[in-house]
């Protein structure tokens, strides 16, 4: 009973596994053209799963594994632990390690098939080799075809689905050897079903989500590029799963990671349309996945199967013993290289993104500047605006009220010219005098003068209030005009007074400030 | 998956805008004729014309917007189609309008500059009428779409050049004419070389469509 637990829940997870992180992968092109519905998809992809793997079964009724649950671990853990550190990893490599692993703890002898790992590489080449040819094919088709653009491409949507359909056929019938050694008693049964839809229905949202920003990132692919990876990819899938045929290769028929299939269509591709790849990086990737995924599933395989079988050590020889630590000490060094790479190349990316900030952050400053500069130009052209327009305003008053005025003298000399009692007429002028005299007096040009001379030296008069407040009116309006540095003849004409007075203004001024005779009185006012 | 009769409608929609702007065009240079020989009763027609083909348009346009929002097929290339048919709407938008400001502002010709106007009217559009067959080729033989965009830019230059030869006779030539008829011959000069200059804007549009087909 604990055994079938154990074996429905690590299925279930692996099954998962598999959407989330190889299946996801494999459907990102046909994704990216959105060419089915989506609530299409979950249904279409698990009945062509299936009927790929029924038709596995009808050829090839083999038995389950023994030691389901210990492969089933090792493989999940494994590719799980590659998946967190590399960033992808295949469950199906990581299977036949496992099968090897556990083979090897019950016989005690271990026999390397080369052809495995050959036969991966072989697959890979291939795909790319096709989707390199495809993706000439199709680019001349569209080169040439002159049908409308709708047309094409909704014949390439369908050209993509079919393509999808088909790779997911090839699929199942490629991991059929896989999934049936998976389920215990026997082919066909009905368990496998369950499982296969629990994990589908439970992380369908995973897959979805993988799935999406899988496609985000090929988002740009164009559909020539997507049905010639995946038709590429359906194509090694189904050849790697003919017996016979790779023979005369020197190959095998064996599982395939779809993922990896389709990392190397979309290298085919890139290859076909000019564009860089970084090989080192690439070759180093895949090589580390494709020896690490077998590798660690293998020795995880015989770790969980000595501790089960503890009996089953003492049959283990020196050999692979010595075997197992090798290939410990082999996966210890791709990982190591790989770091070492990925550390490499981050850094760089590090720095450079280091330096775009670092830009980002000069510019944003440079523009915080600018718009500093100019707000305070505009502030400053905002306040002679200002200024101006009140110039404007009191000129425009001024010369109405000079005008109001003019008429008035004119009228009154216009009165005065008519009159022919002279009384009178001295009485006319007398007045006309008195008001020129008033005027010369109560001018409001002067006014609007001590206002702008305040608006000049701000504050001046509040600052020459607090520190003398016994100044008379008069006496401000000397402090200002002498502040500004006018002649004491030039100060008489506007202050309407004779420069005599001026000067005795100047001593009460000097005497209220409690200057010495040799303390100047302008000096002193430009102090305060 | 797209469905065939409204992948169909979308394609009849899109053929059927680019005829209409080609239609607007004659309407217009048909207009400006009427309205350089005084034909009122016939520039009044043209302009009624043009309202109806510059709904029509916009209609199409909507119409082709939401074919194409539903083809999920298109999603790599909706952003460029949509961006190229905006270009082509406005074309068409300013057709309308260079025609309703003959209507409204009624400027002064003097009888020897028809031909100027005329010939510039000629030019504006046939930068226009080039950018079509280009816009065309996009959804049919992009490969042809760099050729074609050839002609759209010399037509432009050379309305350029009418143009600037048109403006200069005005100022210096034509003494007789107010400076505010000098600058209104100006401003109608101007309204006419728009539309080339709208035209090589879908002719820039189309540039980079192309390629980003081809990568």
């Amino acid at each position: 009973m604990t055994d079938l637990a154990i074996y429905l829940i690590f299925s279930v997870l692996l099954a998962a596994y598999f959407w989330a992180a190889e299946l996801s992968i494999s459907l990102a092109p046909a994704a990216a053209c959105q060419s089915l519905p989506s609530r299409f998809i979950m249904p279409a992809i698990a009945l062509l799963l299936f009927a790929g793997f029924f038709l596995y079964i009808m050829y090839e009724p083999s038995s389950a594994l023994p030691e389901h649950n210990i492969i089933i671990i090792s493989s999940l853990a494994s590719a799980l632990i590659l998946k967190l550190s590399l960033g992808h990893a295949s469950v199906i490599f990581a299977f036949a390690g496992a099968s090897a692993g556990v083979r090897m703890m019950q016989s005690g002898a271990f026999t390397f098939h080369w052809q495995l790992p050959l036969s991966w590489v072989g697959a890979m080449a291939l795909t790319g080799i096709i989707s390199m040819v495809l993706c000439h094919i199709f680019s001349s088709i569209s080169a040439r075809s002159d049908s409308h653009l709708l047309k094409y491409m909704d014949s390439m949507g369908k050209l993509v689905t079919l393509a999808a359909a088909f790779f997911l056929v090839a699929l199942g019938l490629n991991t059929g050897p896989v999934l049936i050694s998976y389920f215990p008693p026997k082919p066909g049964s009905i368990l496998f079903l369950l499982i296969v839809s629990a994990s589908l229905i439970l992380f369908w949202r995973i897959f979805e989500a993988e799935a999406g920003k899988m496609k985000d990132s090929w988002f740009d692919i164009k559909p020539e590029s997507s049905a010639a990876v995946i038709l590429a990819s359906a194509i090694v899938l189904l050849l790697f799963s003919l017996r016979g045929f790779l023979g005369n290769f020197g190959l095998v028929s064996v599982p395939l990671a779809p993922g990896l299939l389709m990392f190397s269509g979309l290298a085919g591709c890139g290859i076909a349309r000019g564009r860089e790849i970084n090989w080192a990086y690439t070759g180093l990737k895949t090589g580390t996945e494709i020896v690490m995924a077998p590798a660690l599933a293998f020795v995880a395989a015989c770790i969980v199967y000595g501790a089960a079988h503890p009996q089953a050590l003492g049959a283990v020889n020196i050999q692979v013993a010595v075997l197992t630590m090798l290939l410990m000490l082999i996966s210890i060094g791709f990982f190591a290289l790989f770091f070492f790479y990925r550390g490499k190349s981050r850094s760089s990316v590090r720095t450079l993104k280091e330096q775009e900030a670092e830009l980002y952050r000069n510019k944003k400053a440079i523009n915080d500047l600018e718009i500093r500069t100019m707000q305070a130009e505009n502030n400053n052209l905002h306040n002679l605006l200002k200024l101006k327009r009140e110039e404007l305003i009191s000129i425009a008053m001024n010369m109405s009220e000079q005008k109001e005025f003019i008429g008035v003298l004119y009228e009154k000399i216009k009165s005065a010219l008519n009159e022919s009692e002279p009384d009178k007429k001295d009485a006319i002028l007398y007045e006309i005098r008195t008001d020129l005299n008033l005027r010369n007096n109560y001018s409001n040009e002067l006014d609007s003068f001590y206002a702008e001379a305040e608006k000049l030296h701000k504050d001046f008069t509040i600052r020459m209030t607090k520190k003398h407040p016994q100044l008379t009116k008069q006496e401000k309006r000397l402090t200002i005009l002498l502040r500004l540095g006018f002649s004491t003849k030039y100060i008489a004409s506007l202050m309407n007074i004779a420069p005599s007075s001026v000067e005795i203004s100047r001593h009460r001024l000097r005497s209220k400030f409690g200057l010495s005779r040799r303390q100047s009185l302008v000096e002193y006012i430009k102090t305060i | 998956m797209f469905y065939k009769k409204r992948r169909d409608k979308a394609i009849e929609n899109i053929d059927k805008f680019f005829d209409t702007i080609d239609q607007a065009l004659l309407v217009f240079s048909e207009g400006v004729k009427n309205y350089l020989y005084t034909n009122t009763d016939a520039f009044n027609g043209n302009l009624q014309t043009m309202t109806r083909l510059e709904n029509e348009a916009e209609l199409l346009r909507r119409e082709i917007e939401s074919g194409l929002y539903s083809q999920s097929s298109l999603v790599r290339l909706r952003g460029d189609i949509m961006r190229l048919l905006e270009a082509l709407d406005h074309i068409i938008d300013t057709l309308n309008d260079n025609l309703f400001q003959f209507e409204i502002e009624k400027p002064y010709f003097p009888l020897e500059l028809n031909s100027d106007f005329l010939k510039l009217t000629e030019l504006s559009t046939q930068a226009v009428e080039t950018a079509i067959p280009a816009a065309k080729a996009y959804f049919r033989m992009t490969e042809s779409i760099t050729e074609k965009i050839h002609r759209v830019y010399f037509y432009e230059k050379e309305t350029d050049k009418l143009a600037k030869s048109l403006k200069r006779k005005v100022f210096h030539n034509m003494d007789e004419l107010k400076l505010s008829q000098k600058f209104h011959l100006r401003y109608f000069a101007l309204h006419i070389e728009e539309l080339s200059v709208a035209a090589a804007k879908v002719a820039d549009q189309l540039s980079v469509m192309s390629v980003k087909r081809s990568i």
